[in-house]
């Protein structure tokens, strides 16, 4: 299958995963269940990248800044940084190397062991069984961890600025809020959800269509992680042509 | 009953099935018989409309499959029920959880009557004591047993088998052939099954055909214990 046929099918993976109809009565105990298992399970992990990105984000703004601007820029850039830039991307690559391969290989099995097919036979809807609940997941799950590596990767930089770097609390908070723009904050959430759905629907997509045993579903986890990486980077890109760029 | 006409499947240029037709009356049990990897299973497939023919059809009392869309098809499935080799059990549900998910999927039943209907089906088969387990901890048969069970919760009027013997203990085996004799002459069910099990195909079969190079041939009862094609 060529370029143009792979895309087709993922065009029609997803208009059949999201435009089902919902069935909300059943789908809603599911999404809950996801939500638990890639949202609040990823939590630990991005609160350990968010402790590693405040503390380098403040070294290497300190690094480029200080002494050639007043203090509180460092609080402007680390702010502006990972609102933009590292808390959508980074936790984008934490989600999609955890879930991605996660869903390809959980789908993946359930294809090889025709449990997808025995779903087809009994009248019920894999796409909204399976694919909807967790694409969903993701989808309202991204802009909460977003946040929250936002609020713990500046509040470490705050604590190492005071700490180690010479930059006050209340300098580097005044940075951090005075430099503040709704836009950026907001941005950063809509970059959030498009990564959610980009890995949600890349986990799935690789799963649902696995061929070849045990080996194509370890195939299609890398292919669900590789394809997740590399479309989040090309949308942080666009996004930043379209919404960031003057 | 159920007709297919003239059905044809290709796989990379090798025809699979060719030009295969077959009637299946109601209350009868047809067996296909064939060695492993012959398409067997991809007929059963077609015939439940997991898999599109490259022509051809399938009626179900006059009604054609299109799996890929139409409530009639939706209707026509309603009445089928399909036992996998493999049981195809969902891993994270137990045995009950399995039978009851086609009915709680697809219905809107009372919790007491979703209920009852579950335990029918388990004392059908008679795996009333392995409700609460999950599938990890039941042997190849009992999986089996409880994919019928699973596929029975729905009453269906048709049901596929997919090498329901295959792999299985002597006991397992007469439990299971015995069990699909049960459901034709007592609940009215009307079954296809595909094996290479040429001892479980003499007990269950009303009728049997071979499956050989893309086409099927009748074979004839030529008493107890042996069968002869009626064409080449």
């Amino acid at each position: 299958m060529g370029v143009l046929g792979v895309s087709a099918h993922y065009a029609a993976f997803v208009g059949r995963s999201l435009f089902t109809r919902w069935d909300l009565r059943r789908t809603l105990p599911r999404l809950a269940d996801q939500v638990w298992t890639h949202g609040v399970g990823a939590l630990p992990v991005v609160l350990l990248a968010a402790v590693f990105v405040g503390l380098t984000t403040a070294i290497q703004t300190s690094y480029q800044l200080m002494g050639v601007v007043p203090k509180y820029f460092v609080g402007m850039g680390v702010g502006r940084l990972v609102l933009i830039e590292l808390a959508p991307v980074f936790t984008g690559f934490v989600v999609a190397g955890r879930s991605a391969s996660a869903m390809a290989a959980e789908i993946g099995a359930m294809r090889m062991s025709e449990q997808i097919d025995a779903l087809e036979v009994m009248g019920v809807n894999p796409y909204r069984f399976l694919c909807l609940p967790r694409i969903g997941a993701l989808v309202l799950s991204m802009p909460v961890l977003v946040v929250v590596m936002e609020l713990a990767a500046v509040l470490v930089a705050m604590l190492i600025s005071s700490v180690a770097l010479n930059v006050s609390s209340y300098t580097f908070m005044y940075g951090v809020t005075h430099f503040f723009m709704a836009r950026d904050f907001l941005g950063g959430l809509g970059k959030a959800v498009l990564f959610g759905l980009v890995v949600g629907v890349n986990g799935c997509f690789c799963g649902y269509t696995v061929r070849g045993g045990s080996r194509g579903v370890g195939r299609a986890a890398t292919s669900a992680v590789v394809s997740s990486a590399a479309m989040i980077l090309v949308l942080n890109f666009l996004v930043a042509l379209f919404f960031f760029s003057r | 009953m159920i007709e297919v006409r003239e059905v044809s499947k290709r796989f990379e240029g090798r025809a699979v099935l060719d030009r295969v037709s077959l009637l299946v009356p109601d209350r009868k049990v047809v067996v296909i018989l064939g060695p492993s990897g012959i398409g067997k299973t991809v007929l059963l497939r077609v015939m439940t409309g997991l898999m599109v023919p490259d022509s051809g059809e399938v009626r179900y009392d006059g009604v054609t499959l299109r799996p890929d869309d139409g409530s009639a098809s939706e209707a026509v499935l309603c009445r089928v029920g399909f036992v996998f080799q493999s049981g195809a059990l969902f891993d994270s549900l137990t045995v009950a959880e399995n039978i009851a998910l086609p009915l709680s999927e697809t219905r809107r039943l009372a919790r007491a009557e979703l209920e009852r209907r579950v335990r029918e089906a388990l004392a059908l088969v008679g795996m009333e004591n392995c409700r609460d387990r999950y599938p990890h901890e039941l042997s190849g048969g009992m999986s089996r047993l409880v994919a019928i069970a699973r596929s029975l919760v729905t009453d269906p009027d048709y049901l596929f088998f997919d090498e329901p013997t295959t792999g299985l203990d002597p006991v397992m085996r007469e439990r299971m052939t015995r069990l699909i004799v049960r459901l034709r002459d007592e609940k009215g069910k009307t079954g296809v099954a595909v094996t290479h099990d040429l001892e479980s195909a003499r007990d269950i079969a009303d009728v049997v055909y071979m499956l050989r190079d893309g086409r099927l041939m009748l074979m004839e009862r030529a008493g107890k214990e042996s069968y002869e094609t009626n064409c080449a």
